[in-house]
């Protein structure tokens, strides 16, 4: 099938087609460019609510729906480039934890205006 | 004016962008809330012009509005694997422009079950796709090709630069060969007066 022009689509049809996509159908395509990430952004309200979990430790971040249906880890490592993709996780390369956790957070804040949840230590718990 | 009863037995006009003419049944237009708000309870003398899309996108769009005028009443989207034997061949049978054309029109006609199908049909070209593979789905151009596209607006602009470099240039050369003679006649005009005066006082 040839390619289809999804940015031409009218505004409520692109906001029915986010709305059906999963959370991690959605930050894939938010990476693809940033006009998208704006649409996507644009129609936050009308899809599933999203919580972002940082669990610094692990150097992840778990990006799930308010029923935990919905979940999507994206890993914060070092020393390479490129990003890898798999069906439930997304592995992102940085030069430090500190610049890569800030600019994933970035990206997520821009896309759903989320909440962020900070995991915290088991003994700080109790 | 017709009620809501009778709305099946009548068959409306439709205007398509072509200016062509054609029957829609009562129920099927029913499913168009745009139409429902506009047209049903007031009844139209004329044919209903839908004239920013063409006749084919519009008989697609309203073929299945009759085909799925005896189905019950449209409860939420539904999966792509719930919808029926026609329905699928209904999607397969279009090439993608008429997609895209039924897309818009059943989006402006505000047809649910329709549009919400037909966003499903696009959320699955997406689903369990990579980021490259999507850009290739949704024709984003590469970075390679927008560089291509910077390097040949720079030198439009560097272009356009220059003509109007040049433009302004000759203008003022225009300007000056122009404010020559003016020049000339002012100082005649003075050096005459001068002289005039001049003569006149020794009288």
């Amino acid at each position: 099938m040839p390619p289809l022009p999804l940015l031409r689509l009218p505004g409520l049809v692109l906001c029915d087609v986010f709305r059906s996509l999963s959370i991690d159908e959605k930050i894939k395509l938010s990476t693809c460019s940033k006009k998208i990430s704006t649409q996507i952004n644009n129609a936050r309200l009308y899809s599933q609510r999203v919580i972002v979990n940082l669990d610094m430790i692990n150097q992840e971040i778990r990006v799930h729906s308010e029923n935990d249906e919905d979940k999507f880890d994206i890993f914060i490592d070092l020393d390479s480039w490129k990003i890898r993709n798999s069906r439930k996780r997304f592995k992102t390369y940085w030069k430090n934890y500190r610049e890569g956790f800030l600019s994933v957070i970035r990206h997520l804040l821009k896309i759903f205006q989320c909440k962020i949840v900070i995991k915290k230590k088991k003994k700080d718990c109790h | 004016m017709t009620s809501p009863a009778s709305s099946s037995e009548v068959k409306y006009l439709i205007e398509s962008s072509e200016g062509n003419t054609f029957d829609v049944s009562g129920a099927a237009l029913r499913q168009s809330n745009t139409f429902n708000a506009m047209f049903l309870n007031i009844g139209a003398d004329g044919p209903i012009p839908f004239t920013d899309y063409n006749e084919a996108t519009l008989k697609k769009v309203f073929e299945y509005c009759e085909h799925s005028v005896n189905e019950e009443n449209y409860s939420g989207p539904k999966h792509q694997d719930d919808l029926s034997k026609w329905d699928l061949n209904f999607f397969n049978e279009m090439d993608q422009k008429m997609f895209i054309d039924v897309i818009n029109a059943s989006n402006f006609l505000d047809i649910e079950r329709l549009t919400s199908y037909c966003c499903e049909r696009i959320a699955r070209m997406l689903r369990g796709k990579n980021t490259q593979e999507m850009i290739k789905v949704i024709t984003l151009p590469t970075a390679e090709e927008l560089e291509a596209k910077q390097k040949v607006e720079e030198k439009k602009a560097a272009a356009a630069k220059k003509v109007a470099e040049k433009a302004a240039e000759t203008a003022e050369k225009t300007e000056t060969l122009e404010e020559l003679p003016v020049q000339q006649l002012v100082q005649t005009t003075r050096n005459k007066l001068t002289r005039k005066y001049l003569s006149f006082s020794n009288e």
